[in-house]
This record gives structure tokens, sequence and C-alpha cells, in this order.
């Protein structure tokens, strides 16, 4: 149990230094979710020892999967996870194992920890929305197939009228729930729990709506390595309440902030929208950003419409589609849509309200090697954003966890003199929101 | 007309040497009056083209002809398909600005991003993107049914014309007789002594892609009637391959392969059987469920999740042609065959068919590197 013992060390590492010194500066509630993170790996090693069984699948899924039985491995979070001086030995893992290594890290990093016999449990089912991301899916297919494990596959269509899918989607959920109860002995669903879990994520999307709307704040309260943090799912965690905890106090914390007009940058001189990926773990780049007073007050990516409720309403609302959807049909809404799942028309229209929406005055794109998904939006996203907005942007390349791949400094370098012409700029466009 | 004032016709590709020219073909279906789709990906259903009076026509890249990449640059990074950066470099050159429609899937997210690009640089009458399911079951064939009628009610618009059950089906039986010839032709492949090289049957495959379809079946006949008759020649010592790939379009690769003294004797690409395997079978559901049925039951690309139904595809052809190795061909930087990779080594060495793997650009390059390891491939089967 390698990497879930060594991230059971860390976590708890942490939450010592915060009780024994906590940073003022720092929000409070980051405790709460390293707390969270800690029960989830305590328990997977617990459910591991005890021979519970195990599903695989996307966050927005974890509910359901619960709810049938299952305990949760991560196996994607867990490769984000991986500490930088280990990355080197799970690359050659992936090529010891014949799969390329040039596509998205996360995606790839997870094989070896699934395969390998030390780092995390090997999931008796896989649910595989395959959708905006193939490479998060194929992935997962790679999994099912040479570990032989069941694996269920639900088609979403990628047309940019995701509505009329709902129904589409919500028939295979349906019958994912039968075929892992008939698959994995056991396991049976139980509709009262994916209520009750539902319950809780709709105040979990609630509190992330909340947190955009604060987003939009001139200052903005956020520190810009905050603003590049992905917030968990509910059900990742053996607690959901726990998550649920977590996002309602960041958000009051930030409220504060907001009722004080603070900012961490001291002085706020640029908004930028970051959008797709970025450096895992690496501070350099947000370190630049606060010294030259540069806000990110939104980072973009393929479920955050989602999440932050930009101009989606949670769980248990009927204005989407015009009635109340079931329990099963409001995963099915969650998974139909995903702003890289379809053109690209899809993706330039929720970034370019996001721009409006949160006072945006450049985009940073940060361009994933390997990400497929992604690929040419950053440039038609740049031309629309000019043509529509007046507002400029560049793009970087580089990985999530292999630093060795990309040129830290040369990015630093060309994000910095962006951002001196953005200031010097700032204003002097001719076409403002 | 083409390049050297000749339309390529299937008895100088079997015979001669005679390459496929698409172009040749484009133009002169313009030049007859009509109207040419672009056809990105090989799950587009040609029929619903056909019907609407299009020539459906795969685009290709450049094959030989050098395309120095720079215009895509802008919108492609230099690690990403090399198939979809060299179209989108003949897109921004205008080299293709001819077609009258651009009809893809969301075959991968590559090409559905050279869709997105295409149709914001330049403005085509039709642009469509179907999503095609990646599953096979019941409710994914009225899914894709639904797909097919919309896409079908866009051509109606785009051609002016009412598409009638009469024209998909008139359309589906001509195609079903193409694929009925094609899969005549690929039983002469099994003989000791085929009358064709693989390399020259993946030019009459691709023959089919670009042609006129009636014109196509014509000529295939005629070819079928020279080549069908008993064998004369004596049987072959060559050991007998099987190549699989995506996005095949230059028979130069197989070439380069067969010239080691092999058969290129089956083949798994999207531009030759898993095109043209099976029927479209006639149900009283209706030619577009008819249809849709076909296109997500007939041998499936890496795209598809069912690989345990792609590798059992491979090793009945493995059986029924009487393959000595599987070559397998990846495309670089094209992820869905590179993941499935492993699986299908593994499954093909439990099941004791030699299998080599090697990694490809999409124009013929590393010549020299290809010659060697299926050199050392051939040795290693040992015949």
């Amino acid at each position: 149990m390698g990497y879930l013992e060594d991230r059971i060390g860390f976590l708890q590492e942490r939450i010592q230094r915060i009780e024994q010194n906590p940073d003022p500066a720092k929000l409070k509630s980051t405790r709460l979710i390293y707390e969270a993170e800690l029960e989830l790996r305590q328990s997977q090693v617990e459910a591991w020892r005890n021979g519970k069984a195990f599903a695989e699948g996307p966050g927005p899924m974890y509910a359901l999967l619960r709810a049938v039985g299952f305990e949760i491995v991560d196996s994607v979070r867990a490769a984000d996870r991986i500490p930088a001086e280990q990355v080197p030995k799970y690359f050659d893992a992936v090529r010891a194992l014949g799969f390329p290594d040039t596509f998205c890290d996360r995606t790839i990093l997870r094989l070896p920890l699934i395969f390998g016999d030390n780092d995390l449990p090997k999931p008796s089912i896989m649910l595989n929305p395959y959708g905006a991301c193939e490479l998060g899916s194929t992935s997962a297919n790679v999994i099912a197939h040479q570990l032989g494990v069941p694996c269920f596959t639900i088609d979403v269509p990628s047309d940019d009228d995701y509505k009329k899918h709902l129904g589409y989607i919500t028939r295979q959920i349906e019958e994912f729930i039968r075929f892992a109860e008939a698959t994995v002995p056991g396991t049976r669903f139980d509709e009262g729990k994916l209520v009750e879990f539902q319950e809780l994520e709709s105040r979990w999307y609630k509190g992330n709506h909340h947190l955009y709307e604060l987003k939009k704040s001139i200052p903005c309260p956020l520190h810009p390595q905050d603003s590049f943090r992905q917030h968990t799912y509910p059900c990742t965690f053996p607690n959901p309440a726990k998550a649920v905890e977590y996002i309602e106090s960041y958000t009051d914390e930030l409220r504060a902030r907001v009722k004080e007009g603070y900012s961490p940058l001291g002085e706020e001189k640029l908004r930028i929208l970051w959008t797709i990926s970025g450096p895992f773990g690496s501070k350099k780049i947000w370190n630049l950003f606060v010294e030259k007073g540069v806000a990110i007050p939104y980072t973009l990516f393929g479920g955050s419409g989602r999440v932050h409720g930009t101009r989606f309403p949670p769980i248990g609302d009927i204005t989407e589609f015009g009635r109340k959807l079931t329990p099963i049909e409001e995963l099915a809404k969650i998974v139909s849509y995903n702003s890289w799942g379809g053109t690209a028309n899809r993706w330039i229209e929720e970034a370019l309200f996001i721009c409006r929406e949160v006072k945006v005055d450049a985009i940073v794109n940060y361009n994933l090697l390997g990400c497929t998904p992604t690929m040419s939006l950053s440039k038609l996203l740049a031309e629309a954003a000019e043509r529509e907005l007046g507002i400029p942007s560049v793009s970087v390349v580089g990985r999530e966890l292999d630093y060795s791949a990309s040129d830290e400094q040369g990015m630093l370098e060309q994000l910095s003199a962006f951002i001196d012409r953005c200031i010097d700029q700032k204003g002097l466009s001719k076409k403002r929101r | 007309m083409s390049r050297s004032g000749l339309l390529p016709n299937l008895l100088r590709i079997a015979f001669s040497g005679c390459e496929v020219d698409g172009y040749a073909w484009a133009y002169e279906w313009k030049r007859r009056g009509g109207k040419v789709a672009g056809v990105l990906t090989p799950c587009v259903p040609v029929e619903l083209l056909w019907a609407a009076g299009f020539l459906p026509w795969r685009v290709m890249g450049a094959k030989r002809r050098a395309v120095p990449i720079s215009l895509a640059l802008d919108y492609r990074p230099v690690r990403s398909c090399v198939k979809d950066t060299e179209i989108l470099e003949l897109v921004l050159s205008g080299e293709l600005d001819f077609l009258d429609a651009l009809i893809s899937t969301d075959w991968d997210n590559d090409v559905k991003r050279l869709w997105d690009v295409w149709t914001s640089v330049r403005k085509v009458d039709l642009a469509y993107l179907l999503s095609v399911p990646r599953i096979s079951r019941d409710y994914a064939c009225e899914q894709l049914c639904r797909g097919f009628a919309e896409l079908m009610s866009a051509l109606e618009t785009a051609a002016g014309v009412k598409i009638t059950e009469e024209d998909l089906r008139r359309g589906i039986r001509l195609y079903n007789s193409i694929r009925s010839s094609i899969q005549q032709l690929y039983e002469l492949r099994k003989r000791d002594n085929p009358p064709l090289l693989g390399a020259q049957c993946l030019e009459i495959t691709l023959s089919g892609m670009v042609m006129p379809p009636q014109e196509f079946l014509n000529e295939l006949s005629t070819l079928l009637r020279k080549l069908e008759g008993p064998e004369t020649s004596p049987p072959r010592a060559a050991p007998r391959l099987l190549v699989s790939a995506d996005w095949l379009d230059d028979s130069g690769f197989l070439k380069v392969i067969e010239d080691l003294g092999c058969l290129v004797a089956m083949d798994d690409l999207d531009t030759g059987s898993r095109f043209y395997w099976g029927q479209v079978n006639e149900s009283p559901d209706g030619p577009l469920m008819d249809l849709a049925r076909y296109y997500l039951q007939r041998p499936q690309c890496p795209r598809n999740v069912d690989w345990t139904g792609q590798v059992r595809q491979i090793r009945e052809w493995v059986s029924e042609f009487r393959i000595d190795g599987v070559l397998e061909l990846v495309l670089v930087c094209s992820p869905m065959r590179a993941f499935r990779s492993p699986y299908l080594k593994e499954m093909l060495s439990a099941a004791g068919v030699p299998f080599l793997s090697i990694e490809r650009e999409y124009q013929l390059a590393n010549v020299g590197q290809i010659r060697s390891r299926v050199e050392a491939f051939l040795e290693m089967i040992g015949k």
C-alpha cells in the first residue's frame, strides 16, 4: 500500500503543521479538506485489507457508485497527487507497460498506480462515461481490458445540443445499476442513499456557485494558486458531509475577505482567465502572479461550468429541463454537458461568458501536452476573445506532473512579458465588454 | 481531370501499378455538375450522402507529395495527430476549397478539432459533425438512427432535395453490391498465390472511397472477371501477414513491406476491410435503423470500446486467411490504437499469433527502420 501509506503520512504531517503553526495568511478551511482526504485514504486502506469491492469512475458518478455499495478508488486524483520526486518512476512504469508517455499525465500515470500491486486497490468494476476526455475514458478502457475488470461504458454524445440526450444517458445509467448488481456480489442499489448523497451534493454545488459569485468581486479574494484548485466531489470521501462543510467554510472565509476588500495580492492590477490545466505543485507561476498583482478569478476546465453553476443550475433545479428530474436523471444531467465534450463553439461560448461575468482583462491558455480534447481550442478562443471582447490571450505549453517536458523559465518569461504588456494596455482597449 | 489527364481506373491500378487519384474523381464529378462531400471518418454513412446527390469523397493527405507544415501549426501543436495536421495544412492552403460539404463524425478529439478549425477558417455550404456511439447496444443503434435522421435532414436542405425511403434503399443496395464485390476480391486473397498484392488491394479499396459508387462497382465487376478463375501459378511460399492500422491511405507502406518477400494477405484497416465488411441487412425497422445497426456492428475501430470484440475479429481473420503474423502500424500521436496495442499484443500472443507493432508517420517515412523491423519479424516467424 505504498502510495496510500505515503499519502497518509503526508496528510498527517500537513495537518499537524497547520495545528502547530497556523499561517494567518492562509485559509483555515484548508485543514478540513486535508482531513477529508486523510479519512479517504485511511478508509481505502482498511477496505482494501478487508477485501471490499472498489469501483473506478469519474467524480460526478461517485454518489451512484457509493449508493450501489462500492468503495471508491480514484486513480486519476491519486495520479494528480504523486510527489514530484516520484513522477519519473511512474513514467518509467508507463513505458515499461508498453503505453505511450506523451499524452495527458494524469490519465496515463493512473495506469501504473492501478496495475502495480502496492499502490492502489484494483477495482471490481469500472464505470466509464465516454464523452469529453477521451484519454481518461481510453485509459479506463485499458484498465478494464488489461485487468479483466467488468467495465460499463456510458456513451455521451458530443452533440452541442446536449439536452436532447438526457433520456439516452439516463437509460444507460439505469442499465449500469443492473449490470453492477449482476456482476459484483453483495452490491445493491439504494435509491434512498443516492437521494441523501444528492442532497449533500446540492449543497456542495450551491457552495461552489457562491464561490463563483465571490470570484466576480474586485479585488478577487483568491490567491492565484487557490484559484487553480479543483474542488473534489463530496462522494469521493467516505464522509461526504466533510466536503460540504469545507466548501461552505471556504466560501465563508472568502466572503469575509470580500467584505473587507482584501486581496492576497495587495493591489490587483490585472484579472485573467486561466484555462485548461496547469503545472501541479509548481509555485513559481503563482508567485510571479502575486508579484505582478495578477488575480485569477476563474480557472476554466471541462467540468467547471457544471461545478460552479456558471450557467447551469445545481441538483434539484427544474429550469434547465423544464421539470423536476429523477435522481438518475440528475446524474445524467451532470454527465451530459462538459465544455470539452462538444464542438469548439461550446468551449468558446462558455469562456466568453465567464470573461464577461468575471470581468477578465486577459486569457492565459495552458496547453497541456498531449491533451486531445483541448487541441486547437486556445487559438480559436484567442481569436474569438480578441474579436468579440478585445481581450488579449497568450498560450503556454506544459505538462501537469512532468516538469522535465517543459521550459519553466521560458514560460515564466513569456507570462511576465504578457502580463506587463496587458497592464500597460489596460484601459486602452477599443472594445470593452 | 487528373493531373495526368487520365481518370485512373481499377484495371490500371491492378495491372499497371497506377495509384488512385482522388482529386481526379472529385474534379470529374464537379465537371459533370455534381457536388462533392468531403468525408473525414469511416463512420460517415456514405449511403445517405449518395442518396442526397453528393459524391462521398474521403479526405486523405497528400500521399508522397511533400507538404511542408507551417500554417497548421498555428492551430495544432507539433505533438498531435500527424494526419489531421497534414489535412489542415491542405485546408489552409486552399487545396480542399472545392468541397461542397464537409461531413465528419467524432471519431476522436483530434478529428473533431480538425473539423472545428476547418469550419472556422473556411466557409463550406454544409458542415456537419455527427456523434457516433462507441458502443453497439440496441439503444445505441436507436441513438445513431436518430443522428442519421438529423444528418439526412441537413443533407436535404443543403442539396435542395427530398430523400425518400426508396432513394435510401437504392443507395444501400448499391453499396451492398460494392461490399459484396470487395469481399469477393478478399476471397481471392485467401489463395496461396493471390492475383493481387496487399498494396494493390489497398489502392482498390481506397478508390471506392473517392469514385462515384456505380462506376466503382462497374469497374470492380470487370476487374473481378479478370482476376477470378483457377490458380495457374504455383503457391507463393511467402509469409502471410495481416496489417492492422488506422488512416492508412498510402499503399507505399504495404509495398515496402511486401518488397521484403512477404504477402499482406489480409488487412484490418478502416480504408480496407473494416469499411467494406458485411452487409446492411434490410429489416422492417426502416433503412436508417438498418444503416445504424450496420455501422455499429461491423468490424470496429479502436475508438470503440469493445476491444475484446475487435481482437476476436482479428483472430478470425488470422484463421480464415491463414495468417502467419500480425503487423500493426500505429500512427504517431494517435492515442486510441496506441493505448489498445499492449492488449492486442497480449491477446494475440496468448493465441500463439506472432505480433509486431511499429510506430509510423502519416506519410511514408523512416523506410529503413520499417524494413529492418519487418525483416526481423519475418525471420522470427521463420518462413
